[in-house]
């Protein structure tokens, strides 16, 4: 039976990804939660891919000054988007690093998106 | 899919003049979201410190007022009481005094205030009867309260993480609930909403939101609208509950009376 789930990608930086954490793909529904890091910065947990009962995967979003909310609101547009395999930040080989989820706001400029185990 | 709701802190406290009258019960990470930094009296202003502190009074009393405690005019009513300066020094049932900081301190969450007879200025003698308000101010420019993002001032938590709703009982001699909702000294209640951790271990987060009385089923059911609404069907779902510090209100602000929210989010 199709799941008709929808899947979130992001790559952390690197345009040849090779090691653990370089990209992450997981279910929307992962996401625990999202807070304010700094002006600048935005966290977003997601449960660990590790299935440990602690220690979620944190994806940290850098952006423009004071805009952790709107962050926030954006990265809930991408989880609810129809998907199925939703890109929220990508490194195509030998080119720039793009950030689709600036297309939902104009205002955000999100500049890096690094991902910890 | 799922729907997000989005809870912005703004601490709020209130309790009886317990114990040695002239001190408030101890803030606390968990009745006030965080315990303030420590601060000697004279050493700092309510738009520094970010907090404003009332005293609503249960009971008249002479000799209990400072003057320039009287010149600020009531909370309430804005009425500054005329007289001789034995009146201006007398309070009676329903006033709402802001203290300043001029005789206020802080140590460990425990607010303490010079009274009348020390300070005749800016002092206040507290009957054992009288009840504390402390809140956070809106627009002060002690920045690290809210208008620098950091864990615990404001998260985004997934519905589905969404566990239970707990009332609070706000009705113990040192927990008395009032707060200042529409312009009137009104009665509150909390109610302390539970998620599975944002961290991902075994020790939930929590919400605490202060609210109009008996508004405890109302908040529930807010709850399991954001929990089943269908806004995330249509590639949105952002809800955004409380914003208290933004100075405007949400629609469930409105509807619930809810004048605090303060959260213990484990650092992750």
């Amino acid at each position: 039976m199709n799941q008709n789930k929808n899947f979130l990608y992001s790559a952390n930086g690197d345009d040849a990804i090779s090691a653990t954490m370089e990209a992450l793909m997981f279910p929307a529904t992962a996401i625990t939660g999202m807070f304010g890091a700094s002006l600048t910065t935005t966290n977003v947990s997601i449960q660990a891919t590790t299935g440990a009962n602690d220690n979620n995967h944190q994806m940290l979003i850098t952006h423009a000054s004071g805009k952790n909310k709107e962050v926030m609101n954006a990265v809930t547009k991408l989880a609810n988007s129809a998907g199925p395999f939703t890109v929220i930040s990508a490194f195509p080989v030998g080119g720039p690093e793009l950030f689709p989820i600036n297309n939902l706001d104009g205002t955000i400029l999100v500049t890096n998106i690094a991902i910890t185990a | 899919m799922d729907n997000y709701v989005y809870f912005g802190k703004r601490s709020h406290f209130s309790c009886l003049a317990n114990g040695s009258v002239q001190v408030s019960d101890a803030l606390t990470a968990a009745n006030f979201g965080i315990v303030p930094a420590d601060f000697t009296a004279a050493t700092a202003t309510e738009e520094a410190q970010g907090y404003e502190i009332f005293i609503e009074t249960k009971e008249a009393n002479g000799s209990t007022r400072g003057t320039a405690l009287t010149a600020l005019g009531d909370v309430i009513t804005g009425e500054v009481k005329a007289g001789n300066a034995a009146a201006k020094a007398t309070t009676i049932i329903g006033d709402v005094t802001r203290l300043k900081f001029d005789t206020v301190g802080m140590s460990s969450g425990v607010l303490t205030v010079a009274n009348f007879g020390a300070d005749g200025t800016d002092g206040y003698l507290v009957d054992a009867a009288d009840r504390w308000i402390i809140r956070e101010k809106i627009g002060s420019t002690n920045d690290a309260l809210s208008d620098v993002p950091a864990i615990n001032q404001a998260v985004c938590l997934n519905m589905a993480n969404f566990i239970s709703a707990d009332p609070v009982d706000t009705a113990t001699a040192a927990t008395v609930g009032i707060g200042i909702l529409d312009g009137a000294v009104v009665d509150i209640d909390q109610t302390r909403l539970s998620f599975k951790s944002v961290k991902g271990d075994a020790t939930n987060d929590t919400i605490l939101l202060t609210h109009k009385s008996g508004a405890y089923k109302d908040v529930m059911i807010a709850m399991e609208e954001l929990a089943n609404g269908g806004y995330h069907r249509q590639g949105k779902g952002y809800y955004t509950f409380t914003d208290l510090m933004s100075g405007k209100k949400t629609i469930w602000e409105e509807r619930l009376g809810i004048i605090g929210c303060s959260m213990q989010v484990q650092a992750v």
